[in-house]
């Protein structure tokens, strides 16, 4: 499991130390490339700080403020994440051109990824005792001073978590860019790899996108230090004293409303304007049962063995706890921060050197995927098994279970649920998934993804709203799955 | 009577760190055993011993005269017929009380009045046996994971610092229905504590344990009055350990401190000793040619506790008053010893 995972940035690097100096140094050193590295780090610097801007602004007035209807807030700033991006970037280009660039990009992809802060900085919200600002407001601090020296270091590990995450999807986001022509390592990659098909250009690209995946885990890692929250004593945290926002009251709620209506408001309205035009035109039944069928096969495929193969990893690092554990649980982390393209190129490479006869088969595009997105389902099956704490099977055993009795009756119904949510999680993460199944899809193997991607290409963007639809209706289920992480936990009554 | 539990050299280590170093012990049947001693002694890891989550490195576990355990081979916890209580309870978050408790019980004996017989020996409301878990109180949680380990009429019944993780009001109610509870169905039970006075109230015998080692069996009252080391006398209840002279005249030994001098429950060879002296045991009155002052006052309510300082020898000795007389810190008292002091030899 923790070889299989490792192997795209085997490869990566394998290749490029391979092809000699020469080639590397005419590929890389070339102005196309310099462009290109500036455009995606413009891209990233830009994306990042606008979706924390929005995500941490919305998440503290949501939460510390005397905000109508908080529930509806969260709901919505969730909501983003049920529209792919690349199905954001249609919406938004088939509107108006006028998104096309820089600035463009960076805003609409911040729409669509400001929720991966937005969670962890409102969970983290939400865990953090209110008592530390109560306690700053008695030592005479303000509102402002409050927020940037007390909240903001305590959120500040949720805050660097979220960014490292809307980092790598920047770096890994291809459809989006593509419909927005913005030039990225990743849309270079694809362009490469159409043209050459790997060639030593889309190999080496992918190398430098690695290295670039790599400087932002360690510049995270690095910023987020030791600091760890120490909460003395017991009981349980009491909600918060909501600030007054007085007279800014219209002008908050008015810039709410402009993220939800942006990130949410347009894309849906967008899509249902070419569903209008596009059912006037063709609605191919058909066409649409079939690329239905083909996606939620693969995603089943790929999310069942994904979970088995995390059970394993889970059950190793949660039981018994050591180096070598830590080890193979962080090696599945290794490949699902790195960009899907990388990983497809990374898969033909090998599939074509090693056994040539299962390139261009499902069983390798089900391959990436389990690659891609095992780490989800470790954490998943991880957290799960949080749920049956060792001391209740030594219960068990004492009361006269077999271990079998004891799977059966105790653990089992324990660690079902959240077993279950972490596949449903991988299954709709591969039914949406884009980019690695352009370049890994059998022939006449048609996704709801790479469908939606031919027609939305060739402009024909009332024929590509339908399979926008069911993409966006399949994510929902993984939304609101989020959503409840940023929500209040019911608390349970002890003592 | 007969033995229900007997450890005999019973060693466990972890690498190098040595958690077990040969433990003896025997638990009468229908006893109360209670293991006493501060954190990181080992009566946890004894208490795994027993239950079959670990494996010896030496010495036998055994249960009503059969070996279940020897560095060779263990009996699997579910056929060595134990009952478990873990700290907090563990119940299963998934089942209500009426399924926690009847957990062990066959499907036959669900059926019966098997469970609410339980639920009124530990003093549960018949009406909580449909909720979970999480909408009990802490004393209830724990009450119903000594009526579901106690279910199947265990042989022994091991509870692991049950009491812990309630309030000090709730942590001896719930006590002292659970000791009834046990003693009721006339279950034997080891219970570890680090808590003394659960220890001297619930147990009909109490083991302390000191870094891996068994230094005291005995009843709570011969604990009490007649401890084994001066670890035992400081850990069980509250004293004060002075350096002494002892002096020995028409066969009675005399130990001298700087608080005065009393007799010597018993006599050890050689001319010093520690002496062990209970806070009872010190009589203490105003008195401005007093050599001992007041260093601290610790009120509690029915009386307080007074901690003396000895100006010559700066020795420390504390002394139970009745709350009322009360002396206020930087007090010049004299001091007086009643009764007799347990010697140790100096170390």
């Amino acid at each position: 499991m923790a070889l299989f995972t490792l192997l795209p940035l085997l490869h990566v690097v394998g290749y490029s130390a391979g092809v000699g100096l020469d080639v590397v140094r005419a590929e890389l050193f070339r102005p196309r490339m310099a462009w290109l590295l500036w455009h995606s780090v413009a891209l990233v610097l830009g994306g990042v700080a606008l979706s924390a801007v929005i995500a941490t602004a919305c998440a503290w007035t949501v939460e510390r403020t005397d905000i109508p209807a908080p529930r509806l807030w969260r709901a919505l700033l969730v909501a983003p994440l049920a529209v792919p991006a690349f199905v954001n970037g249609y919406a938004w280009v088939s509107l108006t051109h006028a998104v096309e660039g820089y600035l463009g990009a960076v805003l609409i992809v911040s729409l669509s990824y400001f929720p991966f802060i937005y969670l962890p900085v409102t969970a983290s919200l939400l865990h953090l005792d209110p008592e530390f600002e109560d306690t700053a407001h008695t030592l005479g601090l303000g509102g402002w001073a409050t927020f940037t020296r007390v909240v903001l270091p305590q959120i500040r590990p949720a805050l660097l978590g979220g960014s490292l995450l809307v980092a790598l999807h920047l770096l890994a986001e291809f459809g989006a860019l593509q419909m927005l022509r913005y030039p990225t390592f990743t849309t270079a990659i694809y362009e490469q790899f159409g043209t050459t098909f790997n060639g030593p250009s889309a190999n080496l690209t992918a190398s430098v996108l690695v290295l670039l995946c790599l400087i932002v885990l360690v510049a995270e890692l690095r910023l987020r230090g030791r600091a760890s929250i120490v909460r003395v004593g017991g009981g349980v945290a009491r909600p918060p004293v909501r600030a007054a926002l007085g007279a800014g009251r219209r002008p908050v709620i008015a810039g709410l409303i402009l993220v939800a209506v942006l990130a949410i408001g347009v894309p849906v309205a967008s899509l249902i304007h070419w569903m209008v035009i596009g059912s006037s035109t063709a609605f191919p039944v058909a066409d649409l049962v079939q690329t239905t069928l083909t996606t939620l096969g693969f995603a089943a495929a790929g999310a069942a063995i994904a979970t088995i193969a995390a059970i394993p990893v889970a059950v190793l690092v949660v039981r018994k706890p050591s180096m070598i554990s830590t080890l193979i649980e962080r090696s599945t982390f290794t490949a699902s921060a790195l960009p899907g393209i990388v990983i497809a190129l990374a898969l033909v490479g090998l599939v074509l050197s090693l056994t040539p006869l299962i390139y261009q088969t499902a069983a390798v595009l089900v391959g990436a995927y389990v690659m891609m997105f095992a780490s989800r389902a470790v954490v998943g099956v991880r957290s799960a098994l949080d749920h049956a704490p060792p001391v209740l099977e030594d219960v068990s055993g004492s009361l006269g279970l077999t271990s079998w009795g004891t799977f059966r009756r105790v653990t089992l119904p324990l660690v079902a649920p959240g077993v279950a949510a972490a596949t449903a999680l991988v299954f709709i993460a591969i039914a949406t998934e884009l980019t690695a199944t352009l370049l890994l899809a059998p022939i006449g193997t048609r996704t709801l993804a790479t469908q939606f991607w031919s027609e939305s290409s060739a402009m024909a963007y009332g024929a590509a709203a339908p399979y926008a639809l069911l993409l966006v209706l399949l994510s929902i289920p993984a939304t609101v799955m989020l959503g409840r992480m940023a929500s209040p936990a019911p608390q349970a009554t002890r003592r | 009577m007969t033995q229900r539990l007997t450890t005999r050299g019973l060693v466990k280590r972890y690498g190098s760190t040595v958690a077990l170093d040969g433990i003896d012990l025997d638990v009468e049947d229908g006893a109360i055993l209670a293991v006493l001693g501060p954190s990181g002694c080992g009566k946890t890891t004894l208490l795994r011993l027993i239950a079959g989550f670990l494996v010896p490195d030496e010495g036998t576990v055994s249960i009503d005269g059969v070996v279940v355990a020897d560095k060779h081979r263990s009996v699997p916890t579910r056929r060595r017929d134990i009952g478990l209580v873990p700290q907090e309870g563990a119940l299963f978050p998934h089942l209500d009380v009426a399924a926690n408790i009847a957990f062990g019980l066959s499907r036959h004996e669900r059926s019966g009045p098997r469970i609410t017989d339980l639920m009124d020996l530990l003093e549960l409301p018949r009406d909580l046996a449909h909720r979970r878990p999480a909408e009990l109180s802490g004393g209830q949680q724990q009450r119903v994971a000594v009526a579901r380990a106690l279910a199947p009429n265990p042989r022994v019944l091991l509870l692991d610092e049950p009491f812990s993780s309630l309030d000090a009001a709730l942590r001896s109610s719930t006590g002292r229905s659970v000791v009834n509870a046990i003693r009721a169905s006339k279950a034997t039970a080891v219970l570890v504590t680090h808590d003394q006075d659960e220890a001297l109230s619930l147990a009909d015998k109490v083991g302390v344990m000191d870094r891996g080692q068994l230094v005291q069996a005995d009843t709570p009252n011969a604990v009490y009055a007649q401890p084994a080391s001066p670890f035992v006398a400081s850990f069980v209840g509250e004293g004060s350990l002075l350096t002494s002279s002892i002096r020995r005249e028409r066969g009675v030994a005399y130990a001298t401190c700087s608080f005065g001098e009393l007799p010597l429950a018993n006599d050890i060879p050689g001319d010093t000793a520690l002496v062990f002296l209970r806070p009872e045991q010190v009589v203490v009155r105003p008195d401005p040619t007093g050599e001992a002052l007041v260093s601290s006052v610790a009120f509690h309510g029915h009386d307080a506790m007074v901690r003396l300082v000895n100006e010559q020898s700066g020795e420390m000795l504390s002394a139970r008053v009745d709350a009322p007389v009360m002396p206020p810190v930087g007090t010049r008292m004299a001091v007086q010893l009643r009764g007799s002091a347990l010697a140790f030899p100096q170390a």
